[in-house]
């Protein structure tokens, strides 16, 4: 392939799949300037590769940007978790707190005399939280851990090796020990329904 | 009432002390091979374990939008302006290796790279040839082994069939339970397994695949692959295997959906022979 042949190609490559590159990586969690950052990253890597590529049709020339863009950003995602970075949750499954005022004491929002009791008491109910999901069962504090991270059930079982129903199943039993655990129940989180009733989360 | 900001420090510090005790991410390429359930199961369940505290790493292992669907506002969205802006960077960053394909830049980018050092071409060239040698080399050792497995299984076939056993295998996780399955157990005493794969609620494509791993090798290794599978009216396939052809151990099966160059696996069936 001549240089003005390869030129072309990438160019219709690029004008094919550059949004769909942006748009997925975005789709991840990163930041737009991040997405068209980690997109170009791909497509550089794309054009790079075109001589050695021999290509097999759209279907192929497809298969083989996927791919590329796919590796770029799971080493993207693997050097940020060295880092100790990780993608903003922004599809994180809880609810939005819909009470206005402090509720422990049902009162009016902190003021700066009870910030230290307010903190202290913060302190003590995340501990509690903590050690109550600590304390599950490995294969349910794992699906409850992935839902937390932002996971729809059906990445939750593919991620477990499991159905979107033993997943659904694990999540209630998960929220049944919590709520033995911590003597009240676990609101707050977007749980599956019962089997029989229809989730309110219409993902799968 | 347990708080968002609750739940979110819980999650974070777990996570934190999860990826503290278990350590690095699995790999591209481990993530790719659990993706196409090549792995071992103990391999798995490793990589299982490590998802628990990298969700992200599942995120992008989703299918990727094509065409991309979205509209202007959406944060995925870019005009074609930005798109444009985009390629002009794309070009700088590549520097003269994209050019305008104009016989004049054409005629500039020889000139420059003529003129680039003798040694860097010369260390490219050994670099390229050593990578093909090597591939050559790689290469006609499969097509050897493949060629003697062929001719083994082509032998055993020929051969009178006796104390045939057959098993319908059902996907796996898809065989009830909510807890994760054991592999299925198959027959040691057989000359002959007729294995029966069922596929359920998958579309249908115009080609079928299957491939036999031995997840006893490290890495897990495909030992037989057969193109061409008629899918039977009741969704099923059939597979005869000799019984000498597999070793006591797990194996896994993947049935590939083929349609032109595209390649989705259906399904898996993790089997067991005793010995």
């Amino acid at each position: 392939m001549s240089d003005e042949d390869q030129n072309s190609r990438f160019r219709l490559l690029y004008e094919t799949y550059y949004r769909s590159a942006v748009g997925y990586v975005v789709g991840l969690g990163f930041t737009r300037e991040e997405a068209r950052d980690l997109a170009q990253e791909a497509f550089m890597r794309v054009f790079r590769a075109m001589s050695t590529f021999r290509g097999g049709g759209p279907e192929a020339e497809w298969a083989f940007v996927r791919t590329t863009v796919r590796n770029v950003v799971l080493n993207e995602i693997r050097s940020r978790s060295r880092r100790g970075r990780t993608v903003s949750l922004e599809t994180f499954p809880v609810e939005p707190d819909l009470l206005p005022k402090d509720p422990w004491t049902d009162g009016p929002p902190a003021t700066p005399e009870t910030d230290l009791v307010a903190e202290q008491e913060a302190a003590r109910r995340k501990q509690w939280l903590r050690e109550a999901i600590a304390e599950l069962p490995e294969s349910f504090r794992g699906a409850l851990l992935l839902r937390l991270g932002g996971l729809t059930y059906q990445q939750i079982a593919k991620a477990m090796g499991i159905t979107v129903d033993a997943v659904k199943a694990r999540l209630r039993e998960a929220k049944k020990r919590l709520r033995e655990r911590l003597g009240e129940e676990p609101t707050g989180l977007d749980w599956p329904a019962a089997p029989g009733e229809d989730d309110d989360d219409q993902e799968e | 009432m347990i708080k968002k900001s609750e739940w979110t420090a819980a999650y974070d510090e777990l996570s934190a002390a999860g990826r503290r005790e278990l350590g690095e991410p699995p790999s591209e390429e481990e993530l790719l091979a659990y993706e196409r359930g090549e792995l071992s199961e103990a391999e798995a369940a490793r990589v299982r374990k490590l998802l628990v505290y990298y969700p992200e790493l599942v995120r992008a292992l989703e299918p990727f939008p094509f065409p991309y669907e979205g509209k202007p506002g959406d944060a995925g969205y870019l005009s074609d302006e930005e798109q444009e802006q985009d390629w002009a960077s794309l070009r700088a960053r590549l520097g003269e290796l994209v050019a305008p394909t104009s016989g004049r830049a054409k005629a500039s980018r020889d000139v420059q790279r003529t003129s680039e050092p003798v040694a860097v071409w010369l260390r490219r060239w050994r670099i390229s040839a050593a990578a093909a040698a090597a591939l050559a080399v790689l290469f006609a050792g499969l097509l050897v082994r493949t060629q003697r497995d062929i001719r083994q299984l082509q032998q055993e076939l020929r051969e009178p069939r006796y104390n045939v056993e057959h098993r319908l295998l059902l996907p796996d996780g898809q065989r009830g339970g909510t807890l994760e399955q054991p592999p299925i157990p198959l027959p040691s005493e057989a000359d002959y397994l007729l294995l029966i794969p069922a596929l359920i609620n998958n579309p249908r494509f115009p080609d079928y695949r299957l491939d036999i791993v031995d997840l006893g090798t490290k890495p897990p290794r495909v030992i037989w692959t057969a193109t061409g599978l008629r899918r039977r009216s009741d969704d099923t396939f059939e597979i005869w295997v000799p019984r000498s052809f597999l070793k006591p151990g797990e194996y896994r099966l993947v049935v590939y959906g083929l349609d032109g160059g595209r390649q989705e696996t259906l399904a898996t069936y993790t089997v067991r022979l005793s010995s």
